[in-house]
């Protein structure tokens, strides 16, 4: 029975997530707005609802100072293979922990459960993907990344628990552990694969660290870190501020707040059009993966 | 029903068989070629002079400060440089982007130097010259660097004393020696107001600190606000932004002829020594502290200045909310946007204050070089054609190719001086002479004036073409001060530039027991000075200033400018005794 307190509660409550709502989402709003203002009219004072003096002009900025077209590709293309490849990579090694036959598992997982506190550092990170004879190629953005050990815990904590009987009628079947992998345990771990393609596929998107150490080449740019250099002039203390005026005005040129804005939008709306088909997965699977038993 | 799952299987397949033909066409391009744009004309095999054919050598090249499009630039800047020296710049170790010091700390690990190393950074220098990593240049200077001994002898004097290890042989070439930043409009140094507004006030020209506060208040009554309506101020500092306190003293500091240095210190231009900067209560930085408490009390001063960062100060000083600018790049250069939105009314001109008329900081120079300093790493095979670079950058022709690109595009030689074209440059045709990526980074001859009587930079062989870029009180400023352009006032002062390479190799090491308090008393600094600034009356400020420099000597400010003044006395008798 719906009492007044209650109602008071529920329209309390609308109007207190209302307002969180908003908080959460105009400052991307406010983002879109600048992007679509004039960046002399912005100067005084931005449009804090609407654009002001609407233009695409910043947009027009961006693409035709750089090529974006190929760095868009390659992002976009190692977005999907090293989303792929990390899922199947991650799942195959997690499938493989929780098998009590595999040798030495406790020792792997202890190894890989220690490279998430320890790390070698920058050099000699370097010098592996070196020997490796991957700098300057594209698999540099897709195969070191492609075993994490955070996913792992997850996706193997995830398969444990999974009814063990459904294996066990399987193998009686006559079913290899690739088979019942593939068209068992695959299928019912949805949830917590599409969870781990969400953190993969944004973490692709958003690398451009690799690309500044282990990739010089033009043709393999990719779009966080062509827009990195073009936002390159951020805040500099005076002692830069002077050195650059005295070595020529041209030299020292802010980008504008309005380009700024524009390449965040360009950054971030991929993501954000993607993300909310996929966001039932993501919070079903992240609890799913935290919780054993 | 069946037909439906073959057409749903049929789509799932075509998406996989898409993405996957997306990867591989990613995958499978070249890793190795490095430019997109690269010209097809092939390369010049012309050398200047000679006319005989030379091969054409790519040098790779890591500059710590690029930001270039592109590994390998094609313009016609670079085509004569190939053409002349035979040598071609690949800049694909580091283009810009991220961290650069991270970047050459790869390189190094990876023993895969390039073939020349344009680097601003004291500390990896440092790295490549204990490990050897380096060559000592003086046998290729004497065979291919001529022009390097004729032209920057200063420079690899300065070079030979403080960056040798003590070995007195040169492993670095500093770029830009003897240069003199003179340009027109060129307020970097010296505060610059509202022509417009202080005639309206009918105040003279402010001499002092305290007039320049009446202007202010004088101009806001006349000019309340914006055009859009929003409220202006005197000026806004970004406190934000990393040591933006140094802003505060920036114009008075330099007026006394005094450069800020490290150390905490105010390098003296008269005596060649270090005075304290923040621990005299008497001095130009207290001086300054007061003219903006004074500003903030009568509320001139922005009070968004506590959080901003240099890049909004930037806007808001576009956007005309500043009656005074601190430097040229604080308030955005508005003169720029008054002459291009065709005010005639508006503009922005210096103001000098009581400067002194011997020695003043009104110009930056670098008399033995800039901060970016060259070296070849041991690892190149083209040491020799790296040396022919550097050699054709410390030329006067090679110089002035790289300040103004090569003849027929922004100039031509008229009865055997250089004219420059009177049209003015877009940006795309300053791109494509390539005056934005080698200029000056590259350049190592800074000298502004080529023997042969003309000025390096051919713009300034032209003062009469500045005209386009004034505004119109500039214009008024020039008639009345009896100017050919605005910045010509410092030449009243006979000593402008400030000689600050004695100071500015000392460094403090990390394993030093000062540097803690080095730290400490920065970020002191960083949060303590706009306190002091934003006191409510006189006397709150009296108390805060006597509690800062109280604090200051408690972090060990003496100790520590100790320490910088017995460092630049050492350089000296290093410099002596080269000399």
């Amino acid at each position: 029975m719906s009492s007044l307190s209650g109602k008071t509660f529920t329209v309390l409550n609308y109007v207190f997530l209302a307002i969180l709502g908003i908080l959460c989402f105009y400052p991307f709003y406010f983002i879109i707005v600048y992007s679509l203002s004039d960046p002399k009219a912005v100067l005084s004072s931005p449009g804090y609802l609407f654009p002001k003096g609407f233009t695409l002009v910043n947009y027009e900025t961006i693409f035709s100072q750089n090529d974006v077209l190929r760095p868009f590709f390659i992002s976009v293309s190692r977005t999907l293979a090293g989303t792929a490849l990390t899922l199947i990579g991650c799942a195959m090694f997690a499938y493989g922990l929780t098998k009590k036959a595999t040798p030495m598992r406790k020792f792997m997982y202890v190894v890989l459960v220690f490279t998430m506190y320890i790390s070698a550092g920058l050099i000699p990170g370097y010098l592996l993907i070196k020997e490796l004879h991957m700098l300057n190629t594209f698999w540099v953005y897709i195969i070191p990344g492609m075993i994490n050990a955070f996913f792992l815990i997850l996706i193997k904590t995830f398969f444990e628990q999974l009814p063990a009987e459904l294996e066990e009628a399987a193998l009686i079947e006559g079913a290899g552990y690739f088979r019942i992998f593939w068209s068992l345990v695959v299928p019912l771990s949805k949830p917590i694969l599409a969870t781990i393609a969400i953190f993969a596929a944004v973490g692709q998107w958003n690398s451009w660290m690799d690309n500044l150490l282990y990739n010089s080449s033009q043709s393999l740019l990719t779009l966080q870190f062509m827009l990195l250099k073009f936002l390159q002039t951020q805040s500099y203390s005076m002692k830069d501020a002077a050195m650059m005026a005295a070595l020529g005005q041209e030299a020292f040129n802010i980008t504008p707040q309005s380009i700024r804005m524009a390449i965040t939008v360009i950054v971030i709306f991929p993501v954000l059009a993607v993300y909310p088909f996929l966001q039932r997965y993501f919070v079903k699977g992240i609890m799913i993966g935290a919780v054993k038993g | 029903m069946g037909g439906f799952r073959l057409n749903n299987k049929l789509r799932k397949s075509m998406t996989v068989l898409a993405a996957s033909a997306l990867v591989f066409a990613a995958a499978c391009s070249s890793g190795n070629s490095s430019n997109g744009s690269e010209s097809s004309a092939p390369a010049s095999n012309a050398a200047a002079g000679g006319g005989d054919s030379q091969e054409v050598v790519t040098l790779k090249v890591f500059i710590s400060t690029a930001n270039v499009p592109t590994n390998i630039i094609d313009n016609p800047q670079m085509k004569e440089i190939e053409k002349r020296i035979g040598v071609k710049l690949d800049f694909s170790p580091y283009t810009g982007g991220g961290d650069a010091k991270q970047k050459l700390g790869t390189l190094i690990a990876a023993n895969e130097l390039p073939d020349l190393i344009y680097n601003d950074d004291a500390e990896t220098n440092n790295l490549l010259l204990k490990n050897d990593l380096i060559l000592p240049l003086d046998e290729l200077i004497k065979t291919r660097g001529q022009e390097l001994e004729k032209n920057i002898k200063p420079g690899l004097d300065y070079s030979r004393a403080m960056f040798s290890n003590d070995t007195k042989q040169i492993y670095f070439v500093p770029n830009i020696v003897g240069d003199e930043n003179v340009y027109p409009s060129g307020y970097d140094l010296v505060f610059q107001l509202r022509g417009d507004l202080l005639k309206k006030s009918g105040l003279s020209d402010p001499k002092s600190l305290d007039e320049l506060l009446q202007y202010g208040i004088e101009a806001n009554k006349l000019e309340p606000q914006t055009e859009d309506g929003q409220r202006t101020y005197l000026t806004g500092i970004p406190f934000a932004d990393l040591n933006g306190f140094d802003y505060i003293d920036w114009n008075q500091a330099h007026y006394q002829g005094k450069a800020l240095v490290k150390g905490f210190s105010y390098l003296d231009m008269e005596t060649n020594t270090l005075k304290p900067r923040f621990s005299d209560p008497d001095n130009e930085f207290w001086q300054s502290m007061a003219f903006y408490n004074k500003a903030f009390q009568a509320g001139l001063l922005d009070p968004e200045s506590a959080t901003m960062k240099g890049q909004q100060v930037q806007d808001k000083g576009k956007a005309l909310r500043y009656h005074l600018g601190i430097a040229n790049w604080q308030i955005g250069w508005p003169n720029n946007e008054i002459v291009d939105k065709k005010d005639l009314v508006r503009g922005f001109i210096p103001a000098m204050l009581n400067v002194r008329t011997d020695y003043a900081q009104l110009r930056f120079s670098q008399p033995v070089g800039g901060s970016m300093k060259i070296s070849i790493p041991k690892t190149s095979k083209n040491a020799d054609k790296a040396m022919d670079f550097l050699n054709m950058a410390a030329s006067f022709e090679g110089a002035e190719l790289m300040w103004n690109g090569p003849e027929g595009y922004t100039w031509n030689m008229v009865d055997g001086k250089p004219v420059v074209k009177s049209e003015e440059l877009t940006e795309e045709e300053k791109k494509i002479i390539g005056k934005n990526y080698l200029a000056p980074l590259m350049i190592v001859n800074g000298q502004r004036k080529n023997p042969n009587g003309w000025f390096t930079r051919y713009g300034d062989n032209s003062p009469e073409l500045w005209v386009k870029g004034y505004s119109e009180p500039e214009k008024e400023y020039i008639q009345e001060n009896n100017l050919e352009y605005p910045t010509q006032i410092f030449d009243r002062t006979e000593v402008v530039i400030a000689d600050t390479s004695l100071i500015d190799p000392v460094v403090m090491d990390s394993s030093n027991s000062l540097a803690t308090n080095e730290t400490k008393i920065s970020n002191y600094l960083n949060t303590n000075v706009a306190k002091v600034i934003y006191s409510k009356n006189d006397a709150d400020f009296a108390a805060a200033k006597e509690k800062f420099i109280d604090d200051l000597k408690k972090l060990g400010i003496d100790e520590v400018m100790e320490f910088y003044k017995a460092g630049m006395e050492a350089n000296k008798a290093k410099l002596a005794e080269l000399q």
